[in-house]
């Protein structure tokens, strides 16, 4: 290997660092994923016929949503992030990124994404209180890692779906690795891996199902 | 365990100097090199004529290490605005395209209802907007990292 190459890569990381020190963070780049994922289901919304409206933290309609890097709380407006007012079959509903909710234990949890009865979102905005786990119809867990998820990253995912008893949830990841895939099978848990940009296909397996899962529970 | 790899070895060194601040790419890919790989391994039990098989855990190989410091690069630098882009093109697609609820009449055809979707990821504690897709340098730098983590591919 040339050695100058190491170097190279070394120099453009440290002055990358320099100029974007909050883009070379691993809370950012875990969190494009979970926009990539978000963005997915939105997709999904919309190709079952569901009309999705940007809102901002005020539930005003926006044309620039606004993600945070931290969880949120659905009450708190300096934290909480903009979501998308879904109305599909007559109900309606929220698309939520990095929200709090009370699982059936009512132990707050993080939901990377969700889609949230909107009923209970005004509620819990007016009341200044957490969503609980039973107005919550889908749910996301995002990963993504630089290789092979490690293991306990199965097993913290089972822990959480034994908090969400809902039938639509997922485990989603950049990458993959056997053993996370084959416990969380084993446990009638789902997953999607290795969803990338460059793999259209997947990408469309995985907005497909979704699809599917959502005309089911919306 | 100590890495085998003497260019992963100086990756992460340097990576790990408080001036160049990726402390946390290092713990990163050395992290992924201890956990080693899974692979399939037959055996033979005593008394028996069958082997069996199962599944064992053994270390990457110097080359193997070099490639998985490559890929937690490449995933955790040069991607994630591959992802970004994908999503604002998923987003656009979903807000712009007409709603159900709305009426297909000449008005809405000529004259959009918003100026195009844009999303963006604000960081609390700095209060600055981290993904700035108008930033030509960031870009270019992750490019040319791109094209250097090409050539380090090619060289193994």
């Amino acid at each position: 290997m040339r050695p100058q190459l190491l170097q190279d890569i070394v120099g453009e990381l440290q002055s990358l660092n320099a100029a974007s020190p909050s883009l070379v963070q691993e809370t950012s780049t875990d969190k494009i994923f979970e926009i990539f994922v978000w963005s997915c289901t939105l997709k999904a919304l919309r190709e079952i016929g569901a009309t999705v409206r940007a809102k901002d933290t005020n539930d005003r309609p926006t044309s620039s949503l606004q993600f945070r890097l931290g969880p949120g709380m659905i009450f708190s407006p300096s934290t909480t992030p903009g979501f998308v007012h879904i109305q599909y079959d007559g109900s309606e509903y929220e698309l939520q990124n990095g929200l709090r909710v009370l699982g059936s234990s009512k132990v707050l949890h993080e939901l990377d994404i969700c889609i949230l009865e909107r009923g209970t979102a005004l509620k819990c905005r007016q009341n200044n209180i957490h969503p609980e786990s039973s107005a919550v119809r889908f749910l996301a867990e995002c990963k993504y890692y630089g290789g092979g998820l490690p293991l306990h990253l199965g097993r913290e995912y089972l822990g959480l779906s034994s908090e969400f008893t809902m039938r639509v949830k997922t485990l989603v990841a950049n990458t993959t690795k056997n053993e996370v895939q084959t416990l969380v099978k084993r446990h009638r848990g789902t997953t999607h891996f290795e969803l990338t940009p460059n793999d259209p296909a997947k990408i469309n397996r995985f907005v497909g199902w979704l699809a599917t899962e959502l005309e089911h529970v919306l | 365990m100590d890495l085998q790899n003497r260019h992963v070895l100086e990756l992460v060194r340097e990576l790990r100097k408080p001036e160049i601040g990726l402390e946390w790419l290092a713990m990163e890919i050395v992290g992924l090199i201890q956990q080693g790989k899974t692979t399939k391994k037959s055996y033979k039990e005593e008394g028996q004529k069958r082997a069996k098989s199962g599944q064992t855990t053994e270390p990457y190989s110097s080359k193997e290490e070099l490639q998985v410091a490559i890929n937690v690069l490449r995933s955790r630098i040069v991607d994630p605005l591959r992802y970004w882009a994908k999503s604002t093109e998923l987003a656009s697609d979903a807000f712009r395209s007409p709603q159900p609820d709305e009426h297909a009449g000449p008005r809405r055809i000529t004259k959009p209802r918003f100026a195009p979707f844009k999303f963006s990821l604000i960081d609390d504690l700095r209060n600055q907007e981290i993904i700035d897709p108008d930033r030509a340098e960031t870009k270019a730098s992750i490019e040319r990292i791109a094209t250097f983590l090409e050539e380090l591919s090619s060289d193994i």
